[in-house]
């Protein structure tokens, strides 16, 4: 089964870009989902077996902080992995996600080789643990 | 908390164009002499409150939204991908002049990336500016530390 993957980012040319980066991944578009904020995402994660959340942190609505909270306190989707992908370099606020879960903190500006490798790593992971 | 001059804002805007956009661009003195297209900011407070202005003409947003979607610069919409990677833009340099002056614990909170007129992005004496230009554009890039005062405006 190929793994789903979830963007959640107020950007569209964000979005757009990171979706590109994941087709290099070897995701289909079937296989890809957008959100602008974390309410939307969480709207995703009820309707859409999700198995990696790339998430950015500033964002209208509910931010990636406490979205990762919110996933963490449901038991149906609190195992799905997560990687930051934010212009956040507060490393207590990081530090505070990665209390919640998170996986990997990617920097903007990122190189998009490091998204392909974090994404190829994390999914091969699921894929293992489906088979 | 140290201070970002104006070398070492080149140095962050250049990095984020390079690494983002893949736009190779070189700051330059003279003034640009075609017209302002769009412009945006991010705020932020924390030692201080202080906001990073963005403002470029239409060649250089379509030339960074292109480079970001990995497409030819005419396949791009200047007023709707053009106006997007300039509010990324913004977040992007803002976040690293932050982290610039306030270094990995730093206590700053970034609003929102905010679309504003161009006139309202250009320098006033006192701010800490940088121009560059690329292959089909040019963009500016200013911080301006914020009184309590201007920051509530």
């Amino acid at each position: 089964m190929h793994p789903n993957i979830l963007i959640v980012d107020d950007s569209p040319i964000l979005r757009s870009c990171i979706r590109k980066v994941a087709r290099v991944a070897g995701f289909t578009d079937d296989h890809i989902f957008e959100a602008s904020n974390g309410e939307e995402a969480l709207e995703v994660l009820g309707m859409v077996k999700t198995d990696l959340v790339l998430l950015d942190i500033n964002m209208p609505v509910m931010d990636g902080e406490t979205f990762a909270g919110e996933v963490r306190k449901r038991p149906d989707i609190a195992g799905i992995d997560i990687v930051v992908v934010s212009t956040e370099a507060n490393e207590d606020r990081l530090d505070r996600l990665r209390d919640l879960g998170v996986l990997e903190v990617l920097h903007k500006p990122f190189e998009p080789e490091d998204l392909v490798r974090i994404m190829a790593r994390i999914t091969g992971n699921a894929k293992e643990k489906a088979a | 908390m140290t201070d970002v001059d104006a070398n070492r804002l080149t140095d962050l805007v250049l990095a984020a164009l390079e690494r983002t956009v893949l736009v190779l661009a070189d700051p330059v003195d003279e003034p640009p002499t075609e017209p302002a297209a769009f412009a945006a900011r991010t705020r932020f407070e924390g030692f201080t409150e202080g906001e990073v202005l963005l403002c470029c003409d239409a060649g250089f947003a379509c030339e960074a939204a292109a480079g970001l979607l990995g497409s030819e610069p005419d396949e791009v919409d200047a007023d709707v991908e053009g106006r997007q990677i300039l509010d990324e833009l913004a977040n992007i340099v803002g976040g690293s002049v932050i982290t610039a002056l306030g270094g990995d614990h730093h206590p700053y909170r970034q609003h929102l990336p905010e679309r504003i007129d161009v006139d309202a992005a250009a320098p006033t004496p006192g701010d800490v500016t940088t121009t560059l230009r690329s292959e089909d554009g040019w963009m500016t890039v200013t911080w301006r530390a914020l009184d309590a005062g201007r920051a509530a405006a």
